[in-house]
């Protein structure tokens, strides 16, 4: 018997070993490395004098305290919308360099090596996170990169492992797309190719459901590994990615609490891309222990069909209750665009000209994905879901806020607007489009008693929650019958508030008389490393008794001594600048904190409405003008951004017939 | 004398080729009742190896594999065996590159996946924690009490109303309660337990956990400056940096050890192997430059 015969019998009995030992490997090399080095930094960091952007602390996880849990709830801020190379899309761009694992090291502050060589870390680290990686191809992914599977040796697997070679001077997006061609025809029917998983359909017979299967078992471990509960927490989940050849896409991330996980119930592929199966589904296998929120996201580029009815979805009052309750959140910001308002879509409201990714549809437009819709925006949903809960008896868009990255690198959490400057996403939209839409993305705020899954997902089930657009800002926002009008000057506004009114994401009691008038409480901080704050918006939608929906943004308190105008509601300028030099920005203009009592001016008891916060911060330099000043380029416009948060909306429902 | 031999033993190298030695002898001993005995038209699928079919199948997916996943595990097997057999007759496994980098490639995950089974031993994890002592250095904490006082709401006011209040309380015995009505409502917490510096950054901005770490304990001081406002400060714990024992970070350390050995695995047994042979390289060729 020869020695190649000996090792390939070896190696037999040896596959699941030597399966997931690629990956492993490279990563490992990777982190354990970044780690060190952050860890170096931080003690000459302590000893010496203050450093700018020192790198995290990987601190020994016994050895720091965390603060006992605090019944008025502490703001913690996550990212829950994250891929990996386990994502088809994100292996394409960056490679096999980066796995779940890679992803949560990051998050919580390890410094890890990208694709492209360079060591990052995040400047904070976040308190919570999960990664999302694509359900759609997550068998077939794996499959082809086992060397111990018969299908690794497959032309499709081949050309997947060498695309980054075979397709070198295609953009990244093209290369994207070129792979995508190949399974579109396959997932439009629901099926999946056979020359890598066999049969089609939820059973062993079809390789790439068992193999995803087996990787969503993964998924849930790795979660569970690195929930480190007090300073980290972490839940299982996926992205359910599906896409309608010219429509868009309508993406939901599932994000489970980590109790009582169901089996992997299949893809978007095998619910035939229709989200009332993932309901369904959610619903009937998430049950006990098991809690389980599904967010809708991007829906900017959902060719308008995130909140329409659709031929293949009619409305009915059983499917949107069900919709309801699978749907609590909505995530309002990423990096491919914003999605609560697009100026000239349903609203006239200057400050809805924030990071749009598509223009807005047209005849012209074939393919409904690329261009963008009234109907694919936040705040026409939840107007509209004030005129469907008056039809139907329930408002399936009764949406709290988060916003995340969408970050397809591993890069959890990585928001920075300075720090944020080419990463494949960016060179994927450069190069496709000649333009910078992309941005860095958001985080997502909650209101928690503490850092646990429990206390966390709680507050994601009561939409106590708040999206920004990457920064941290942290923003309160309560209301009540009974609030007193100078309750935002209370030294205990925060336990007043909880024991009287409703906080951010609940419905308002029925008023207590019939001259009662609500009273609204806002207060926010600034980001420490970023801009002061220029001021407190509330937005305002309403129907009316036939049905018809309006809107009125407020501002409701402004920095620098400016008075909202009575009659256009805003305030003047505040002066604040920024030079396009060095991209310093006016640290006399803003204010630290912004609070104050409102009432709603045209408050009509007998209509249905809801009111949500935006807190604007004083402009500073977008991304694209730090990477043009540091290239030395032209600098693109829009050159300045106004980071925000968002706060989930208070609802008023009149009672009676 | 002993201890050498218990160190060699643990050596992935030495696991490697003895498990090796013992397979080849086992396999060159019952080849035949081992998978197919190696005549030319004859494929015995044995019992033996339909054992280790099955038992590999489980190991992977933590399921007894059904009759019909047994049966297409089996005809995979077949398939590749003929086929193999028929690489072998052209003599592919002779000259071809791709074979060639695949199999060097295969022996490497090997060596790693070796490295993988073994638990450390307490030396080992004793030698790796004195050498990388420096990472699990714990940073110095201090835990605090803070009377906020905010810029938004004061203007400059707010660091003489902060000194005001800091004489106040170094004069008189004021209680936490009493010290923070003092001040102004603040959207944090009043009081932190021994945090890090950098905990401290992110919360209260980087001026501020600069200067907290250089407050005397046990007294009030300040003005404090953050990015939100003044602050006068109680430093209350000091936690000064130190080295921890290996227990109380023993699962980071064997965890760290772990990634570090299979990430050398490949390489010491590469450089194992590499010293049996003699090499030589025409080095005179290096020499001829392209046109």
């Amino acid at each position: 018997m020869s020695g190649v015969r000996f090792l390939r019998r070896y190696v037999n009995g040896k596959l699941a070993v030597v399966a997931g030992l690629l990956g492993v490997l490279s990563v490992v090399a990777l982190t354990t490395r970044g780690a060190t080095e952050s860890l170096a930094r931080e003690r000459s960091a302590s000893t010496g004098p203050t450093a700018a952007g020192f790198s995290v602390v990987a601190v020994p996880a016994a050895a720091v305290q965390t603060p006992a849990p605090n019944p008025s709830r502490n703001a913690y801020f996550g990212d829950l919308h994250v891929h990996t190379s386990w994502s088809l899309d994100a292996f394409i761009m960056g490679g096999n360099l980066d796995d779940p694992t890679v992803a949560y090291r990051f998050g919580r502050g390890d410094a890890i090596v990208t694709s492209d060589g360079r060591e990052v870390h995040l400047r904070v680290p976040l308190d919570f996170m999960a990664v999302t990686d694509h359900d759609s191809t997550l068998g077939e992914m794996h499959l082809c990169q086992d060397s111990g599977d018969p299908v690794y040796d497959t032309p499709t697997c081949r050309d997947l492992r060498n695309i980054q070679s075979t397709l070198r001077d295609q953009p990244i997006g093209n290369r994207v797309q070129a792979f995508m061609r190949y399974y579109r025809p396959y997932h439009a029917r629901g099926r999946r190719p056979s020359e890598i998983c066999g049969e089609s359909g939820i059973g062993p017979q079809n390789r790439c459901y068992e193999r995803a299967r087996h990787l969503w078992h993964e998924i849930q471990k790795h979660a569970d590994d690195f929930y480190d509960p007090g300073r980290f927490t972490t839940f299982p989940g996926y992205e359910w990615s599906a896409s309608r050849t010219g429509e868009g896409m309508h993406h939901r991330n599932v994000i489970f609490e980590g109790r009582d996980v169901p089996e992997w119930g299949g893809s978007n592929v095998e619910m035939q891309k229709r989200a009332e199966r993932l309901w369904e589904w959610l619903e009937t296998v998430c049950t006990g222990e098991c809690r389980v929120v599904a967010i809708p996201h991007n829906t900017n580029l959902s060719g308008g069909i995130a909140f329409a009815e659709s031929g293949w979805a009619p409305y009915t009052p059983e499917i949107l209750a069900l919709r309801a309750w699978a749907e609590p959140l909505v995530e309002i910001h990423q990096i491919k665009g914003n999605s609560e308002c697009y100026l000239g879509l349903g609203t006239t409201d200057e400050e809805c000209n924030f990071e749009p990714y598509r223009p807005i549809c047209t005849p012209e437009h074939r393919d409904r994905g690329n261009c963008t819709h009234a109907t694919g925006y936040v705040r026409n949903a939840l107007k509209d879901g004030l005129r469907l809960e008056a039809e139907y008896g329930v408002n399936p868009f009764k949406f709290g806020f988060i916003a995340s990255t969408d970050d397809h690198q591993s890069l959890a959490g990585a928001t920075d607007e300075d720090d944020y400057t080419d990463r494949p996403m960016n060179q994927r939209t450069a190069s496709i489009r000649g333009g910078s839409s992309d941005n860095p993305g958001g985080l997502v705020g909650v209101w928690a008693e503490e850092n646990t899954r429990e206390s966390i997902f709680d507050a994601l089930r009561r939409k106590e929650t708040f999206g920004t657009s990457g920064t941290r800002i942290r923003v309160r926002f309560f209301a009540g019958w009974q609030f007193p009008d100078d309750l935002h000057t209370s030294r205990t506004l925060v336990d007043e508030a909880y024991r009287t009114g409703v906080t951010m994401g609940a419905d308002l009691p029925p008023a207590p008389s019939d001259d009662a008038e609500p009273r609204f409480v806002v207060w926010a901080t600034k980001d420490t490393a970023s801009a002061n704050l220029q001021k407190i918006q509330i937005v305002k939608g309403w129907a009316d008794a036939d049905g018809e929906t309006f809107e009125q943004v407020y501002d409701v308190v402004c920095a620098d001594g400016l008075d909202p105008d009575p009659e256009t509601h805003r305030c003047g300028d505040n002066g604040a600048r920024v030079s396009l030099a060095d991209c310093s920005y006016s640290s006399d203009r803003g204010a630290e904190e912004l609070n104050t009592t409102w009432y709603d001016p045209d408050f009509d008891r007998s209509q249905r409405a809801f009111y949500y916060v935006r807190v604007l911060e004083n402009p500073t330099c977008r991304w694209s003008t730090h990477r043009a000043l540091a290239q030395q380029t032209a600098i693109p416009e829009p050159s300045l951004i106004k980071e925000r948060a968002w706060s989930s909306p208070i609802w008023h429902t009149p009672v009676g017939p | 004398m002993a201890m050498n031999w218990r160190h060699i033993l643990r050596e992935p190298l030495v696991h490697f080729l003895i498990a090796g030695a013992i397979l080849f002898s086992l396999s060159a001993l019952f080849g035949q009742s081992w998978g197919i005995g190696y005549s030319e038209d004859r494929i015995h699928v044995s019992a033996e190896k339909i054992r280790q079919l099955r038992e590999t199948w489980t190991k992977r997916w933590g399921a007894e594999p059904n009759a019909e996943q047994l049966r297409s595990l089996i005809d995979d097997f077949i398939r590749e065996e003929v086929l193999y057999r028929e690489a072998i007759a052209s003599g592919l496994d002779k000259d071809d590159t791709v074979v060639r980098r695949r199999l060097a490639q295969k022996v490497e995950f090997l060596a790693q996946s070796l490295a993988s089974i073994i638990d450390p031993s307490e030396s080992e994890l004793e030698q790796y924690f004195e050498q990388h002592t420096e990472q699990y250095v714990i940073p110095a904490q201090v835990g605090f009490s803070h009377v906020y006082f905010s810029r938004s709401s004061r203007g400059s006011g707010a660091e003489r109303a902060a000194r005001d209040a800091r004489a106040k309380l170094t004069s008189g015995q004021t209680s936490v309660t009493e010290a923070s009505q003092l001040g102004d409502r603040f959207m944090l917490q009043y009081e932190y337990p021994p945090q890090t510096r950098a905990q401290i950054r992110d919360l209260f901005g980087a001026s501020f956990a600069a200067r907290v770490f250089d407050l005397a304990p046990d007294r009030w001081e300040g003005p404090v400056p953050s990015s939100y406002g003044v602050h006068v400060v109680r430093v209350r714990h000091r936690v000064p940096s130190r080295t921890p024992d290996l227990d109380e970070v023993r699962s980071q350390v064997t965890r760290d050890f772990e990634d570090a050995r299979l990430r050398t695995a490949a390489d010491t047994y590469y450089q194992g192997l590499r010293q049996r042979f003699e090499i030589d390289i025409a080095e005179a060729a290096l020499e001829r430059r392209g046109p």
